[in-house]
């Protein structure tokens, strides 16, 4: 009689995962942001002016038709904010996934093969962690031409070395397991010791680290649309109603107040889950 | 007369040690070590840590190199091969080691693992590669139900009797086990001993064992090899060379091997 | 010899999916006063876990009730792992490398054992330690001790181990499998070393193994353990030389050394001995 012992690491990580009632809100807080984003369209009746149409009544304070108030422009900062998520939820995914599928390959490659290639991939990992990674995305932002791409550029530009190293030093401590020896033994090729002996106990950390880092990519893309370095206009960036917003603070308090909670919500939530996946999944324990 | 698959001769290996800047020892940890198997030969390699008889192992794998002396397998000098011929010689050559659940990928399923060396190797379609392992796990006594599960699930035995099975996959002329029984209980230890004895039989295989323990090489090895510091002190018939031990270090092996000290009445 | 450790119907539950289950049930044994007791089972017999609880180690998930556990007429029901662990007995495992931290001296690890366990000044600590590490056989003390684990070979390790668990001045040890991870020569060595104690120090000893050869080597009596219970027990000379119980009869046929070279062994089918614990 022998127990399954990854289905009970899974079982055990779930389970503690549901027992930690942050992690439970923080998952409720996501999904509820998401769906917001998602069906932003059924939840407002100011469509166009969530995608940037003026209106009439301008820097109106909250009311009964105007949940959140109004802007400069007279547009209904409560659509601005739906459209706007989707611009600053996209952007942080987009900047997570490049760092992450770029990162990850790179740090399995150096842990395997050590030696040289090793060497040259963590000069170069080196490189980049050198450069504070807000400094990075501020100065190639300034440089590229704005828009989406090259802003989620930007930011992923000084994100990826962390996913190399989480994985190569994953890499490393199953590197030397007999049945990686066993594979190499029996001839199998690199690609597929990487990619199917160590990619499932690299996963895992890599994961974590990318949730947590959503939280700081929200942050990050508004950061530099708050500097102006972000989407062109009109687009309905968090960032950029806080940047348009500032002026008008302390009267027009709603104008700054509400962007600023959003994105201070949604990256804590992602935070707060990132921490509580962490602490349900068991480091490793050796057989 | 029997034909030599494997033949180890002379060999050395030594490793530096470096001390400080300047200074270097050199390590011993083989010293002109020869052995010969032949086809169907089952050899113990006996010693304690430190004899040498895991970098002999890795040796004659050719996952090390020789300092110096040569290593043929089935006629060929293994350090002369290169790219597809030593391809070749890896299906010819399988491994079992000490403790399965840590030789065998936690996140394959039975299949894959089973799959692994033969989609390493070959081409074969779904349904042939299904019924080769089919066949293998018969071999090794288990059941079909066991395929989409994985080593966890296993007991002990179960686990290295899969390990096995994949060591058979190829069908291989010789398979190097390490401490096959060692990490198991007394009870599976013998069933595994049982299972390797009638597998050899079948496949025609021959089987060189490294092991610390003397009892293992008396149930599963015809001849038996005992290193100590890395040169070989005694070899020769199992049953002779444990009844009338010649060498001092075989005599303190045989000796400190605790016996059951059975009750008088 | 007066009953030292006492020991009735000890029992340890563990929650599961399928309900609560009994990894101890109902165990009882006696051990005298400088006696060696050996425990034998295979893995999930609860031979560990039996010891783990006496020393008040259990997980918190698990419960453990006794209607008789006393050291010396002393009740340990009611004593924490702390009042238990070193001043009354302790423990030596498996794998010696693993229980010592490496990156401290074996001076210093033993040193912090004799300031938690006694009230010797520093000098009167170094002459203990040193005279420890001459009682358990180390050749060169003062070099031992300035060394770190690492630089010492396992069978040292474990002789470091048993000094560690003398320095608390416990008179009961218990060792579980301390020999597994050793080679075969120095694994008789720390057999003799156990025997040596006993004779000098007067010191009763608790010798979990799997291995029916080394516990008739050096154990007194033998208690076998199968799914949790003890289903033989008895002086070791007379247990396996005259097994009463099937499930000896059949540890005792498969195990190896016993039989004629080269041939087939009698092994225990699965089917033999099933666990009724899991069976729902």
């Amino acid at each position: 009689m022998a127990s399954n012992l990854n289905s009970v690491k899974t079982n055990n990580a779930v389970r503690v995962f549901l027992s930690d009632w942050v992690g439970i809100i923080s998952l409720l807080v996501i999904v509820v942001i998401f769906g917001c984003i998602l069906f932003a369209p059924l939840l407002t009746d100011y469509v166009e002016q969530g995608l940037g149409a003026p209106g009439l009544e301008r820097l109106n304070p909250p009311s009964q038709d105007y949940l959140m108030g109004t802007d400069r422009l007279g547009r209904d900062l409560w659509s601005r904010l739906l459209f706007g998520g989707r611009i600053s939820v996209l952007l942080a995914v987009l900047v997570v996934s490049l760092a992450l599928v770029v990162g990850t390959p790179l740090g399995i490659i150096a842990g395997y093969f050590g030696g040289w290639v090793d060497e040259v991939i963590m000069r170069i990992v080196d490189v980049f962690l050198a450069f504070p990674p807000l400094l990075l995305a501020i100065f190639m932002a300034a440089i590229l031409e704005p828009g989406l791409l090259n802003m989620v550029l930007a930011i992923a530009l000084g994100w990826w070395p962390w996913y190399t190293r989480i994985a190569r030093a994953q890499v490393l401590s199953y590197r030397q397991r007999p049945f990686v020896e066993a594979a190499e033994f029996m001839g199998v090729r690199h690609t597929k010791i990487m990619f199917r002996h160590l990619l499932p106990f690299v996963g895992p950390p890599v994961l974590i680290q990318a949730t947590l880092d959503l939280g700081s990519a929200i942050l990050t893309v508004a950061a530099l649309s708050f500097l102006g370095l972000g989407l062109p206009p009109p687009t309905p960036d968090w960032g950029q109603i806080i940047s348009e917003g500032r002026v008008y603070f302390p009267d027009r308090w709603w104008y700054v107040t509400f962007p600023g909670l959003a994105i201070f919500i949604t990256a804590l939530a992602f935070n707060l889950l990132g921490d509580s996946i962490r602490s349900s999944i068991n480091p490793d324990k050796e057989i | 007369m029997i034909s030599e698959l494997l033949s180890v001769e002379h060999i050395d290996k030594h490793f530096y040690q470096s001390h400080g800047l300047f200074r270097r020892t050199k390590n011993a940890v083989l010293r002109d070590v020869s052995l010969a198997i032949g086809a169907g030969e089952s050899i113990g390699l006996v010693g304690e840590s430190g004899s040498g008889k895991t970098t002999l192992a890795r040796c004659i794998m050719g996952i090390m190199q020789p300092d110096f002396g040569t290593i043929n397998f089935d006629g060929v000098d293994i350090a002369l091969l290169e790219g597809r011929r030593r391809q070749q010689m890896r299906r010819q050559l399988a491994m079992v080691y000490q403790n399965p659940y840590r030789s065998l990928n936690p996140h394959f399923t039975l299949f894959d693992l089973l799959a692994e060396p033969i989609q390493a190797h070959e081409n074969l379609s779904r349904t042939d590669l299904t019924k080769r392992i089919t066949a293998l796990l018969d071999q090794v006594g288990l059941s079909l139900n066991l395929i989409s599960r994985k080593v966890g699930a296993l007991s002990g035995g179960q686990a290295q009797r899969i390990a096995i099975a994949r060591a058979l996959a190829l069908d291989p002329k010789l398979i190097i086990l390490d401490e096959p029984t060692s990490a198991l209980d007394v009870s599976v230890q013998a069933q595994i001993l049982n299972l390797l004895k009638s597998l050899q039989s079948e496949a025609g295989c021959s089987y060189l064992f490294i092991t610390h323990n003397l009892d293992v090489v008396r149930h599963a090895c015809n001849r038996v090899l005992v290193m100590l510091e890395g040169q070989i002190v005694e070899h020769g018939d199992t049953r002779q060379v444990l009844l009338s031990p010649q060498h001092e270090y075989t005599k303190r092996l045989i000796a400190a091997t605790p016996q059951l000290v059975v009750g008088q009445v | 010899m007066k009953d030292y450790l006492d020991v009735k119907n000890l029992v340890v539950e563990a929650p599961r999916k399928e309900g609560v289950i009994k990894l101890v049930d109902g165990v009882s044994f006696i051990l005298g006063k400088g006696e060696i007791l050996g425990i034998v089972g295979e893995s999930g017999s609860g031979k560990t876990i039996t010891c783990t609880a006496i020393l008040g180690l259990l997980p918190t998930s698990m419960k453990k009730s006794a209607s008789v556990l006393k050291l010396e007429g002393q009740s340990l029901l009611s004593k924490t792992h702390n009042q238990i662990c070193g001043n009354l007995m302790s423990m030596i495992f498996q794998d010696p490398a693993a229980a010592l931290n490496p990156v401290f001296t074996v001076r210093s690890q033993i040193n912090a054992v004799l300031k938690r366990h006694s009230s010797l000044s520093a000098g009167e600590r170094r002459k203990r330690l040193h005279q420890l590490l001459i009682d358990v056989g180390l050749p060169d003390p003062v070099r031992v001790a300035a060394s770190f684990p690492h630089e010492l070979s396992g069978g040292m390790q474990q002789r470091v181990l048993i000094a560690m668990a003398l320095s608390t001045g416990a008179k009961l040890l218990i060792a579980d499998e301390p020999t597994t991870a050793l080679d075969v020569t120095v694994q008789a060595q720390i057999l003799e070393l156990l025997s040596d104690l006993r004779e000098r120090l007067g010191l009763s000893i608790i010798f979990i193994s799997h291995d029916l050869a080394v516990i008739s080597q050096v154990c007194d009596r033998v208690a076998v353990m199968l799914h949790g219970k003890i289903v033989e027990h008895g002086e070791v000379g007379a247990v396996l030389g005259n097994p009463q119980h099937e499930y000896t009869q059949a540890l005792l046929a498969s195990s190896l050394g016993q039989h004629d070279v080269g041939s087939t062994l009698p092994t225990i089918a699965a089917s033999q001995f099933m666990d009724a614990r899991y069976d729902k």
